[in-house]
């Protein structure tokens, strides 16, 4: 078996007024790999373009060792459960009518399956979409999604407008669906501490271009943030500053480890300070 | 194709009850109150199976159409899923209005006009999508009328000469091969239609 779940190559879509350049991305096997960025700044499209329901500019995208364009790939959609980023469900039927239809829809479905996780996440069978927080119909797009033994998990915002309870709850069924031999997960989000809590890998995608694509642990490790005064920071090296936050009482700055003094006291960044400094840095 | 008909007849099911009862209220009070001739209430219901149609359509755009694009669904199961389910309706409609008393030559005449509308509008609502689907089907109808009225108003003998052979073909063959143009005008209607869903599916109309 290949050894990523998706690689994409030179991937570009270019729009009026947005184009997302160049996109290299790697998914591994039995990991779980987070897309972050801004609004608009290319996630649902890479989705899209992984799914080949957008025409692509450039590149190529391999999934579960198939490309994309091949006719082969439209078989291949039975492997890959999609949650997208808003309600796609007709708002006058019901769980139970939804199980139906997905029925019809996927060669794989499994009914007992689409139940248990009804049961689990305590849907009600008989109730419309359109009388659903936005709670109920995520949890139903991941049950649909779950309910035909797919082997890649893509998550559009699976997570957005959720309260931290139903979060929890979904952020653990990811985790648990991407331990499984041969399966893996993308999820985009802009709730980085969401990423941060599950994610294998994380890409940050900024304005169409992609800023870094990297092991979390080994992105953890490698940045840190030093608190300073200004005359300390600037006998600190240029290369190992990515950003910085001038307050009235003295500096803030995501650095690189590796080009820090020895005796330089740096404290653990977020994925979310990396994200906002690196971002932020680019002004710098 | 059955996953879609089934999904069609959930969505639109009460809308169409809602439709059918609307109809039944307005027709009884027709008939039993303005004692006019309520033929031409009898060929609403089959054209009624248009709107339906038409509105599953735009109920499906955006939202669904997005969904069903990241399935094993394709668009030779999707779209013409969509026709049978309008012919279905079309067939229940007529069937209702001739149980209802209402069998005349008004009631089969728009039954056999339907499905030439639906031919000609399936494909223009998905290449345009609902909204500027509807008003150039809108302007396709209104230009096709005034060219007729004006025609016949105007230069009947063209009507007249274009058409007047028609009186002299005997009924069933007139039947016949109206009937086959219909189903040949259907046929490529669908193919017309795969097309420029596949086409809406891949962002290629914006």
């Amino acid at each position: 078996m290949e050894s990523n779940a998706i690689e994409i190559r030179s991937l570009c879509k270019h729009y009026k007024g947005f184009s997302l350049d160049d996109l290299n991305l790697d998914l591994p096997y039995g990991c779980v790999l987070g897309l972050v960025g801004e609004n608009g700044a290319g996630k649902s499209t890479t989705i899209r373009l992984i799914m080949d329901t957008l025409e692509r500019d450039g590149g190529t995208v391999s999934v579960l060792g198939t490309d994309n364009r091949s006719k082969e790939f439209l078989d291949l959609k039975e492997d890959i459960g999609v949650v997208l980023d808003e309600t796609f469900v007709p708002e006058v039927i019901n769980a139970k009518q939804m199980g139906k239809i997905m029925a019809g829809t996927y060669k794989n479905w499994d009914q007992a399956v689409y139940d248990g996780w009804i049961r689990r996440f305590e849907l009600p069978l008989d109730k419309k979409f359109k009388d659903y927080s936005r709670g109920m119909t995520m949890k139903l797009g991941i049950a649909a999604a779950l309910s035909h033994h797919p082997r890649l998990l893509l998550l559009d915002e699976a997570t957005g407008g959720l309260d931290p309870m139903v979060r929890e709850e979904l952020l653990e069924v990811f985790a648990d669906f991407a331990a499984e031999e041969g399966h893996a997960v993308l999820l985009s989000s802009h709730i980085v501490s969401d990423l941060e809590r599950i994610c294998d890998y994380i890409a940050f995608l900024h304005k169409g271009r992609l800023v870094l694509c990297e092991e979390k642990d080994l992105l953890l490790d490698k940045y840190g943030i030093l608190k300073c005064s200004k005359e300390q920071l600037a006998n600190i090296p240029e290369e190992a500053i990515h950003g910085r936050r001038v307050g009235t009482y003295g500096v803030e700055a995501l650095v690189e480890r590796e080009f820090m003094p020895r005796d330089a006291v740096v404290d653990r960044a977020s994925l979310e300070d990396i994200i906002l400094y690196m971002v932020k840095g680019e002004q710098k | 194709m059955l996953a879609m008909l089934r999904k069609d007849l959930y969505v639109m099911g009460r809308y169409t009850a809602y439709l059918i009862l609307s109809w039944l209220v307005v027709t009884w009070a027709a008939t039993r109150f303005l004692e006019s001739d309520a033929g031409f209430l009898y060929g609403m219901l089959p054209m009624f199976s248009l709107t339906i149609s038409l509105n599953s359509i735009s109920a499906d755009e955006g939202r669904w159409d997005r969904f069903a694009a990241v399935t094993p669904l394709r668009p030779w199961q999707i779209v013409p899923a969509k026709y049978l389910f309008a012919y279905g309706c079309l067939a229940v409609m007529t069937a209702l209005a001739a149980l209802a008393g209402g069998g005349g030559v008004k009631l089969w005449t728009v039954a056999a006009i339907t499905p030439l509308v639906l031919a000609m509008a399936l494909p223009l609502l998905y290449r345009f999508g609902r909204q500027r689907g509807s008003i150039v089907l809108l302007l396709f109808w209104g230009l096709a009328a005034a060219a007729i009225l004006g025609s016949a108003h105007f230069r009947y003998d063209l009507i007249e000469s274009a058409f007047g052979w028609l009186e002299d073909v005997p009924a069933p063959l007139l039947a016949g091969g109206g009937g086959c143009a219909l189903l040949a005008l259907n046929a490529g209607s669908i193919l017309l239609s795969v097309r420029f869903y596949t086409r809406r599916q891949r962002g290629w109309y914006g």
